[in-house]
């Protein structure tokens, strides 16, 4: 993990609508064995103009798979719209503490205790994934 | 951050938003009854912000549970109902003492709700909680909670909803913050006065009680009693002179003891200040004596200014002179710099506004302090050595000059000192005098510089930069008095000197590294990256050790406080950088960014830390060690860190070698 | 055979996804619409749009591997089907019906929630390719403590 200054590319302002968890995003991974896992995660985080971070609670192979294979591919929906943007992602590192986890953990713990699954909907780490490459889908034509 | 053609609308938002919080702070600080705050805080939310539902609840004394107790924008006050700590988003920020904001409450609910119906469905419902009732819109798709926090005690919450989604950003988060804060403290401030007031309450109602009487007892009773209220009224018409009195003859925080008659005299260590009018005959000679008076005055008023500044107070005036005493009431970390520092002040300030000159001597020492005078005419006064001592310094003092007793090595560490020799000192026989010159200039400090470094020889003159580039920007900034508070002397314009210097040397070793830092931004991050501790109590500053957590609430102040500094001055585009420096440090550089103005300010803010003296970490570290530990810091155990290895091969002495093998002692902030 | 139940629940209104990859082992994804199963051969037939599948196409013709992850927008019922493409033909008349049947339900569904079926019809998945693979294994995904489960589905077809 060096900063060996590699192109970085940014998260334009006009993304941040989607990463509020308004309208579910999909995220696709590969296990190192070449088997392809595609999910539909509830929201995806903004950490900085060139991270994000996905919230990993329950078992999710979709964790396992990017220990083994950085690699991943996430499309966010913006929820006035529903127009899409496909990030290609490359997994980074977890963190069980710090300020990212804080956050994502105190908007989980607040919405889970909300609804009487407070304890259930525990976050046991945030993933932070790099920002390869970002770019407007045009499935809607 | 906002693209550029959003910018303009962001800096007139930003500074509509600080024209707010001016309110608020203004209309709440002007009233001191609780309920009145806490309605007039919901009121100004409303009113410039246009946040319409709102509530604030308060920690009840058993601390395990919130009570609201005022709301705005609903249909049921809801006041009065009960909302444990860590249930729902106002419980959560309570528990962790943190502002969250929520923009997609009930998409997140419903899918949440899904997943506790399968549970049930699947036959894993036994396990579940109840769902809670919470006050507040039952379909609120925005809300932002904000910990009412004085010092690391939690006051209470302030709540604030939409039934929009996205409703509110980054922006409301920050705003929120700040208004969180003064909130917080005007709730604090409230609850003390409450405390004061209650004594006059029972006089008031001892009084009534004793009217009550008056009425029905029989003449001989009723004139006994009569006499009995006239002198208890007597008493407390005096006692609101005496309070009155008192604001001017006493440190304000001293004067409830003194109401108590609590206030006993005390031994403390404090530094006291004389400074008097040279030639103020000649200069007043030809003045009528209400003119003299009021020339008098004026020199009087400015100089408790700028006593205050340093948070000295001036306990009294006597002809052209004043007397000032810095550790009054309750010890203080700081008192013998920030005589100094006030000192200094004020004979640089001084002639941008009077045409005489000044002495001043100054003296620490230990002295009885207490009231001081005949029974009714008694002044907050103090007794000992150090007061003569003093007052001979200034006699001794060449005119538009400080002077010091030579044995004062507490300052010889900070400031320069030039030996006036043995003099005679009335009273004391003979003493040894120095005379105050200025702050130690950064490149005269061996203990910082080492002269043969790469940076003494070659970067010396961006010293002189930095200071052309704060005058011309932060002119309006007094970063001696902010900087006395935990005495980083001249901290911020060395971390940009250092700054400054390493990013020119990488540009020589590292162009790829280097491109993209702008010099300016970064000389001005560094000389405002911590301006938030002006914010804080001085002696949270100077603690000497603090455990985890207070350390991190007092980083997390430091950070708001410095960003709403940062919006003061309308740099708010600086903010995303310094808080990722707040980041970096905080993570001990294991938060996975290296951006590398963040990487440069820290290693120079890190270095300067450990190299200046500073009174709460002791004795500070030799440049060898300093550098020596720099490398051995978590951030450096990752990888190849060529910031930092550029940065050592700046300061460190010509013909010496730096190795950072095993772990680091020092702990960040 | 594919059971039942999960042969059904494809043919409901089900948002649907397909997930490859390439050789490198980077993922690609991509939507799919009307899913159906043939549970006899234990194969699955969708179509993929023409628009924003060049990657997965490229990427079953190096490979062939091949996940497929359908839900009930509402209740988050989520299975993920795991195999190996088979072949593609030109879409006909029956899978254009099956297509539009497919979206209309989908709408009906958005609407009892309180979706924006107005939005989710701007995607256009029509015209496409009509993509088979055979099953090998399946996954509740359902989000919750089940999550990950394989499914009691031996594949007797090779």
């Amino acid at each position: 993990m060096t900063n060996s200054g590699t192109i970085a590319v940014s998260l334009p302002d006009e993304i941040k609508p989607c990463m509020e968890g308004t309208v579910p995003s999909t995220i696709v991974t590969c296990s190192l064995d070449g088997v392809p896992n595609v999910t539909e995660i509830s929201q995806v985080y903004y950490v900085d103009r060139n991270h994000v971070a996905l919230s990993h609670q329950f078992f999710s192979k979709t964790h396992q798979n990017v220990h083994e294979n950085p690699f991943a591919m996430a499309v966010l929906r913006d929820p006035s719209t529903y127009a899409e943007w496909i990030l290609e992602l490359q997994y980074d590192h977890s963190e069980e503490s710090g300020p990212v986890f804080d956050e994502m953990d105190a908007k989980i713990e607040s919405i889970a205790s909300m609804t009487g699954m407070s304890g259930i909907f525990k976050l046991r780490a945030a993933d932070i994934y790099r920002v390869l490459s970002i770019r407007k889908s045009h499935s809607q034509g | 951050m906002a693209a550029s053609d959003d910018l303009s609308s962001v800096v007139a938002r930003k500074s509509d938003d600080i024209r707010v919080i001016r309110e608020i702070t203004l209309r709440i600080g002007a009233t001191l009854a609780l309920d009145r705050i806490l309605e007039l805080s919901l009121e100004v939310l409303e009113e410039s912000l246009g946040f319409k539902h709102s509530m604030i609840l308060l920690v009840e004394t058993d601390q395990d549970v919130l009570v609201v107790k005022t709301s705005r924008g609903y249909a049921e006050s809801g006041i009065d109902v009960k909302v444990p700590i860590g249930q729902g988003v106002l419980g959560v920020v309570a528990r962790r003492r943190r502002i969250t904001r929520l923009g997609s409450i009930s998409a997140q609910r419903a899918y949440i709700a899904n997943v506790r119906r399968q549970m049930q469905s699947s036959g894993e419902g036994a396990t579940l909680e109840a769902i809670p009732d919470l006050p507040g819109l039952p379909d609120a798709d925005s809300q932002i909670g904000i910990p009412l926090l004085v010092q690391d005690r939690l006051v209470g919450v302030l709540g604030v909803e939409s039934p929009a989604p996205r409703a509110f950003d980054e922006l409301d988060e920050m705003l929120l913050t700040i208004i969180g804060s003064h909130l917080a403290h005007a709730i604090e401030n409230a609850r003390l006065h409450t405390a004061a007031i209650e004594r006059t309450r029972a006089l008031d109602a001892a009084n009534a009680e004793l009217s009550r009487l008056n009425e029905t007892l029989e003449k001989s009773v009723a004139e006994r009693t009569a006499e009995l209220s006239s002198a208890l009224i007597d008493m407390q018409r005096e006692k609101d002179l005496r309070e009155d009195l008192l604001r001017r003859m006493a440190p304000p925080a001293v004067i409830p003891l003194m109401l108590e008659e609590r206030l006993t005299a005390r031994h403390l260590y404090v530094t006291i200040l004389f400074a008097d009018i040279e030639g103020f005959t000649a200069y007043s000679g030809d003045m009528e004596p209400d003119e003299v008076f009021s020339h008098i005055n004026h020199f009087f008023s400015w100089a408790g200014e700028v006593i205050e500044r340093y948070r000295g107070y001036i306990s009294k005036t006597s002809g052209d002179g004043i007397m000032a005493l810095f550790g009054v009431p309750f010890e203080s970390s700081t008192h013998q710099t920030d005589a100094v520092l006030a000192a200094l002040s004020l004979q640089s300030e001084l002639h941008d506004l009077f045409p005489f000159n000044i002495r001043i001597g100054i003296s620490s020492g230990i002295v009885t302090a207490g009231m001081l005078g005949a029974k009714n005419k008694s002044v907050y006064d103090v007794l000992g050595d150090a007061v003569n001592v003093a007052s001979r310094m200034q006699d001794l003092c060449p005119v538009g000059g400080i002077v010091v007793p030579e044995s004062a090595e507490a300052l010889r560490a900070y400031f320069l000192l030039d030996s006036l020799g043995e003099l005679p000192v009335k009273g004391k026989g003979i003493m040894s005098c120095a005379r105050v010159r200025g702050i130690k200039p950064l490149m005269a400090d061996n203990r910082r510089v080492d002269p043969s470094s790469v940076f003494a020889r070659d970067f010396a003159s961006v010293v002189d930069e930095i200071e052309a580039l704060k005058r011309e920007r932060l002119a309006m900034i007094d970063f001696p008095s902010i900087q006395a508070r935990d005495v980083a002397l001249h901290h911020n314009e060395a971390v940009a000197a250092f700054g400054l210097a390493l990013l020119r040397f990488l540009k020589l070793r590292h162009p790829e590294l280097a491109q993209g830092v702008d010099e300016r931004r970064l000389v001005l991050m560094a000389l405002l990256h911590d301006l938030g501790k002006h914010a804080i109590d001085a002696e949270r500053l100077n603690r000497p050790s603090l455990s985890h957590s207070q350390r991190d609430a007092l980083r997390n102040e430091m950070c708001v406080e410095t960003l709403a500094v940062l919006d003061q001055l309308g740099v708010a585009d600086l903010a995303a950088t310094i808080e990722g420096l707040y980041r970096f440090e905080k993570a001990r550089g294991a938060s996975g960014e290296f951006d590398t103005t963040v990487e440069i300010i820290a290693v120079c803010d890190i270095y300067d830390a450990l190299t200046a003296p500073k009174r709460y970490k002791g004795a500070p570290w030799q440049i060898p060690g300093a550098l020596a530990e720099l490398k051995r810091l978590p951030w450096c155990q990752i990888g190849d860190r060529p910031v930092v290895d550029a940065f050592v091969e700046l300061m460190k002495s010509k013909d010496s070698e730096v190795y950072g093998g095993g772990r680091a002692r020092v702990v960040l902030r | 055979m594919i059971p039942e139940d999960q042969a059904r629940f494809l043919t409901g209104p089900v948002i649907a996804f397909v997930g490859t990859r390439n050789g490198q082992l980077r993922p690609s994804m991509a939507w799919a619409a009307a899913p159906r199963a043939n549970a006899a051969e234990e194969t699955i037939t969708f179509i993929l749009p023409d628009l924003e599948s060049a990657r997965v196409k490229e990427d079953l013709a190096d490979n062939g591997l091949i996940a497929l992850t359908a839900l009930d927008p509402l209740s988050h019922e989520t299975y993920q089907y795991k195999g190996k493409y088979l072949g593609s033909r030109a879409p006909d008349q029956n899978d254009k019906a099956l297509h539009d049947i497919h979206k209309a339900k989908i709408n009906t569904r958005l609407r009892e929630g309180c979706y924006r079926a107005d939005l989710f019809d701007r995607f256009v998945f029509w015209p496409g390719t009509a993509v088979t693979f055979r099953v090998a294994d399946i996954f509740i995904q359902t989000p919750g403590p089940q999550a990950g489960k394989r499914l009691p589905f031996v594949p007797s077809v090779k």
